[in-house]
């Protein structure tokens, strides 16, 4: 077996056991049951034939399907690699002929697949809702899914590496903070760009191209809308940053775990 | 105490002059083309405190050497640094300085790790896998798959007495049946050197004398068994020789001859006592003088 095949064995065997475990645990039920309630909840004001609200009710589903995608992108990562070292775990896996960066990518594998798995599981059931009252979404949806997946990675990325600092609870607020508050930190940046010091202004540009910019992923406005889809180029560059982001957020995990006494 | 004499001042014996390994090494032959399966050179670990905190020693200036086919227990007391000097081995923690090498192979590394089975002090397993999913796991991160795996696992599990429970989720086992398993994942892949540590922890009589068993069927078939233990009778049954440390030295190391098989523990137990009570006065002696 050549050593990219074993490679890839042997982050596909640590991906399928962390989704196995979620399975098992039936975090994904939890997940599609607030997913039905949230967006029933919401469809209720078109139960009641209120016109005009087609674009309010696309906006409320893809917001829902938004924010619970990101918080259970940021639970499962959290807790892949601290879980592995509290029940310790994690020692028949490294006394086998794998890296620890093997481990951190095979988990990061894992918690992109969950969160995939959640995102697709959400959408179904708010596409079912948007069908039910007559609604349908244009091509640029698929986009959207496809940015929503993009920007998954980078959060799972990121929340893998903060849990090799920080606690598994500090490590979920961190991540949300700046998962959620990333599109409120770019506007801010955007807004104050022009009227302040040029110090700050290199701080603040420093801080936007370090920190990713999630809300570039996100196409709810658009397919709510009713836009056009983007160019093959803009997804093309957005995977590019995704990757960039992810490997270097995978990177200071796997530099911080190195040499980490366990 | 250098660890150069035992306790009755008769020369400790270093593995290369025992005459049961070259004996050993006629009739079986070597697994592997090094002779050494473990070296250890000048080992020294300390732990981190906290932040802020001075670095706490917990192996200081350890070295020793585990031929190929030996099986070697490694005691002292609780806090000895057995634990974490299996901990390196395994490339969990690493030295502050030193080396260690298995089969030539500097420790920690896949090369290393893929001659290795391992069984943790406290093993834990996935609880919502099964015990074939569990081997399933530890076997594709060592390049096993297929028919050869899922026959190698029922056997183990076969060999352990976990048979009939293949499927059973881990939550619902016992420490005992989760200690079995453990044994089973460390034999996996029939690995050259077997790391040990606390092996019948947690085991009932019945199932103690069984891997006993085992593990006497394993170094038959020429695998290298390095051990920490508190059980002596255990220790004394089925090692070759012995290495006691304590406050992270080498204390001493001998073979185990008849005298302690004989007494079945409780000479080994005098000799461990002994040994460590003349390091704790010799320790006393030099902190105090």
């Amino acid at each position: 077996m050549n050593i990219f095949l074993f490679k890839l064995t042997v982050w596909g065997a640590l991906a399928y056991t962390a989704v196995l475990e979620s399975i098992r645990r039936k975090d994904l039920w939890v997940a599609a049951i607030l997913a039905v309630v949230m967006i029933g909840a919401a469809s209720v004001i078109g139960h009641f034939g209120v016109r005009g609200l087609e674009m309010f009710l696309k906006d409320v589903t893809l917001t829902v399907v938004n924010i619970l995608s990101v918080i259970l992108a940021v639970l499962f990562a959290a807790r892949q690699m601290p879980e592995e070292i509290s029940r310790r775990t994690i020692y028949p896996l490294l006394a086998r002929p794998v890296t620890r960066f093997d481990l951190i990518f095979g988990k990061f594998l894992g918690a992109l697949t969950l969160s995939t798995i959640s995102l697709l599981t959400f959408t179904v059931i708010g596409w079912g809702a948007l069908l039910y009252f007559g609604l349908g979404v244009g091509a640029i949806f698929w986009q959207y899914l496809l940015l929503r997946f993009f920007s998954l990675a980078i959060i799972c990325a990121l929340t893998i590496a903060l849990s090799l600092f920080l606690t598994p609870q500090a490590t979920a607020t961190m991540a949300l903070l700046l998962a959620i508050g990333s599109s409120t930190f770019s506007t801010a940046v955007t807004m104050l760009h022009g009227s302040v010091g040029s110090a700050v202004r290199k701080g603040l540009e420093v801080a936007y191209f370090t920190l990713p910019q999630l809300d570039l992923f996100d196409l709810s406005k658009k397919v709510s809308y009713g836009w056009k889809p983007i160019s093959g180029t803009t997804v093309l560059l957005l995977l590019i940053y995704a990757v960039v982001h992810s490997a270097i957020f995978l990177m200071v995990g796997a530099i911080r775990f190195r040499r980490q006494a366990l | 105490m250098s660890g150069c004499y035992a306790p009755d001042g008769t020369d400790a014996v270093s593995p290369a002059n025992s005459g049961r390994l070259s004996e050993f090494f006629m009739t079986t032959g070597m697994r592997s083309q090094t002779a050494t399966a473990l070296s250890l050179d000048n080992l020294n670990v300390s732990y981190s405190t906290g932040p802020m905190k001075p670095k706490r020693r917990v192996v200081e200036d350890l070295s020793l050497e585990v031929q190929a086919g030996e099986v070697v227990g490694f005691l002292g007391p609780n806090g000895a640094g057995k634990s974490s000097t299996i901990k390196a081995v395994m490339g969990f923690l690493t030295p502050d300085s030193g080396t260690i090498r298995v089969f030539d192979e500097p420790a920690g590394t896949p090369a290393a790790n893929s001659k290795i089975g391992y069984l943790p002090e406290v093993a834990l397993y996935y609880p919502f896998l099964t015990p074939m999913e569990t081997l399933w796991l530890y076997g594709k991160l060592q390049r096993l798959g297929g028919k050869a795996l899922r026959d190698e696992s029922y056997r183990l599990l076969n060999l352990v007495g976990l048979g009939g429970k293949e499927k059973q989720p881990l939550r619902t086992f016992s420490k005992g049946m989760q200690q079995r398993l453990g044994i089973a994942q460390a034999l996996l892949g029939n690995p050259d050197l077997l790391v040990l540590d606390e092996v019948t922890s947690g085991v009932d009589p019945i199932g103690r004398r069984h891997l006993r068993e085992i593990l006497a069927d394993v170094r038959s078939g020429g695998t290298t068994i390095f051990l920490s233990s508190h059980e002596l009778d255990e220790v004394a049954q089925l090692c070759d020789r012995v290495i006691l440390i304590h406050g992270g030295r080498k204390q001493d190391e001998r073979p185990v001859d008849d005298r302690f098989r004989q007494g079945i523990g409780s000479a080994l137990e005098n000799y461990f006592i002994t040994t460590i009570q003349q390091a704790e006065e010799q320790y006393a002696k030099e902190n105090n003088p």
